[in-house]
């Protein structure tokens, strides 16, 4: 059966909980680092778009759907990576992080930042810094991030294939099969 | 006074009231300067007075009873924000319908963490008995992503800064934030069986414009714009305010300030609105 795997940084090659899904089906893993639900629906959108989405049987959804907002590149698309590595196609970031801005609490505050700033030549001053935590740092994240999964299941349930939704890839015992 | 009907309205400034001309009040924004200092600068938005009477909503049906949320600069990131708190509060059945003013978005403008009590006061001198009125207190910051020159506009804050903000502007992210919320909006409605309706100001296109599954759109004109499709009250003296205003101080460099509808243009405004909601209910 062909899988749809979409996910952040941990379903990247060589993810652990990757390597524990069963061996006789073939997976096809499209990964935003940093990305949540709010950048899987633009990921889906455009794979159902381009009708690629109905060779899948099944699709899985990896990602707590954290409070931090991704800036991704509009043509993200054109910028993945593919690799094949046995029963799995990934399509990744060609730069990893270098392509995005994102805004995760106190992100300006450690590397992370420091290598955002630098790539984007942006020198920000710590009251800029404090006046951009406000992305993150506010009393509309919840409400936005609870709109961001009820979009996404709708757009699921539209598509009409099975999916799941794991939202910790430490579990011992996940199943992909089960319902929602 | 019973009321007939109890609806919970939406809007940002083009809901706050009705508008009059004065070039003498000038409003200062705190820009950050490159030393870290702040200066107060006119931001070109004054020139206009604001009279809190609950604007086109006092020409809604006085028998029903409106409780009005108003966020200048704000959009449906804050509408979604307290509509959830309702919901939270199993109190958004209590309304018999809810009734939002879309605007032109995305607008990312995001209060301080806080519960929604502490984000809002309570207008007391709204002269309309029917309407219960709420404004967003200057706890906001602004990310809107609306400006003129494709790049966010950050509150004045962020100048120098050019191609992250452009790259920002120019991917699906914000776009997606804001629709997150319009679909929120219309799944708590329809959990509740509470009719969701609404009205777009301005011909937008629709990449930008919130989508609703289950909303019902009025069918008024546009209130915003000029021609075919809108109520041309837009640079009418009679409706709208607008002003000469030195390009060296307004927001984008336009040499016109365009402010908001005075009383007449509300009244036109609230008058079409209501006609389309009777249509309805």
């Amino acid at each position: 059966m062909k899988v749809l795997v979409i996910g952040n940084g941990e379903s990247k090659p060589g993810s652990t909980w990757l390597s524990t899904l069963p061996k006789e089906h073939e997976y096809t893993v499209y990964t935003l680092d940093y990305g949540n639900y709010i950048n899987y629906y633009d990921i889906l959108t455009q794979l159902h778009k381009d009708n690629i989405i109905n060779k899948y049987k099944h699709i899985v959804v990896q990602g707590l759907n954290a409070n931090d907002i991704c800036f991704y590149k509009f043509d993200w698309k054109e910028h993945l990576w593919r690799l094949e590595q046995e029963n799995f196609e990934f399509y990744y970031c060609n730069y990893g992080v270098e392509n995005d801005l994102l805004w995760a609490s106190g992100v300006f505050k450690d590397k992370t930042g420091d290598t955002i700033q630098k790539r984007w030549d942006m020198n920000l001053t710590n009251e800029q810094i404090d006046y951009l935590e406000r992305f993150v740092d506010n009393n509309s994240m919840d409400t936005i991030m609870k709109g961001s999964e009820i979009r996404l299941i709708r757009l699921l349930e539209s598509v009409g294939i099975p999916y799941k939704l794991i939202k910790d890839t430490l579990d011992e015992n996940i199943n992909i099969w089960s319902a929602g | 006074m019973d009321y007939n009907e109890n609806v919970l309205v939406f809007g940002c400034s083009f809901s706050a009231g009705s508008y009059t001309y004065d070039p003498t009040y000038i409003m200062y924004s705190d820009v950050l300067q490159s030393d870290g200092t702040t200066k107060k600068v006119d931001n070109g938005l004054g020139r206009e007075t604001l009279d809190v009477n609950g604007g086109w909503v006092e020409s809604l049906d006085p028998k029903n009873y409106h409780t009005l949320y108003t966020v200048s600069g704000g959009g449906i990131v804050q509408h979604a924000t307290v509509l959830e708190h309702y919901y939270n509060k199993n109190r958004l059945k209590d309304f018999d319908y809810v009734l939002l003013q879309l605007t032109y978005e995305p607008r990312c403008t995001w209060n301080e963490p806080g519960h929604i009590g502490d984000r809002f006061w309570h207008e007391y001198d709204v002269r309309a008995e029917n309407i219960d009125m709420y404004q967003g207190k200057g706890t906001a910051k602004y990310f809107n992503f609306i400006s003129a020159n494709g790049k966010g506009d950050f509150g004045g804050n962020m100048n120098n800064e050019t191609e992250w903000r452009k790259h920002m502007f120019q991917g699906m992210t914000n776009k997606h934030v804001v629709q997150s919320c319009a679909t929120l909006i219309d799944e708590r409605c329809r959990e509740t069986q509470t009719p969701l309706y609404y009205l777009r100001w301005v011909n937008e296109v629709e990449q930008v414009t919130p989508q609703f599954e289950h909303g019902t759109r009025l069918d008024v004109p546009y209130p915003w714009g000029v021609g075919k499709g809108s109520m041309d009250l837009f640079l009418n003296k009679k409706y709208h305010i607008f002003a000469p205003i030195d390009p060296k101080i307004s927001r984008d460099g336009s040499d016109t300030f365009i402010g908001h509808f005075n009383k007449a243009g509300n009244k036109k405004v609230g008058k079409a609105v209501r006609k389309a909601l009777e249509k309805l209910r």
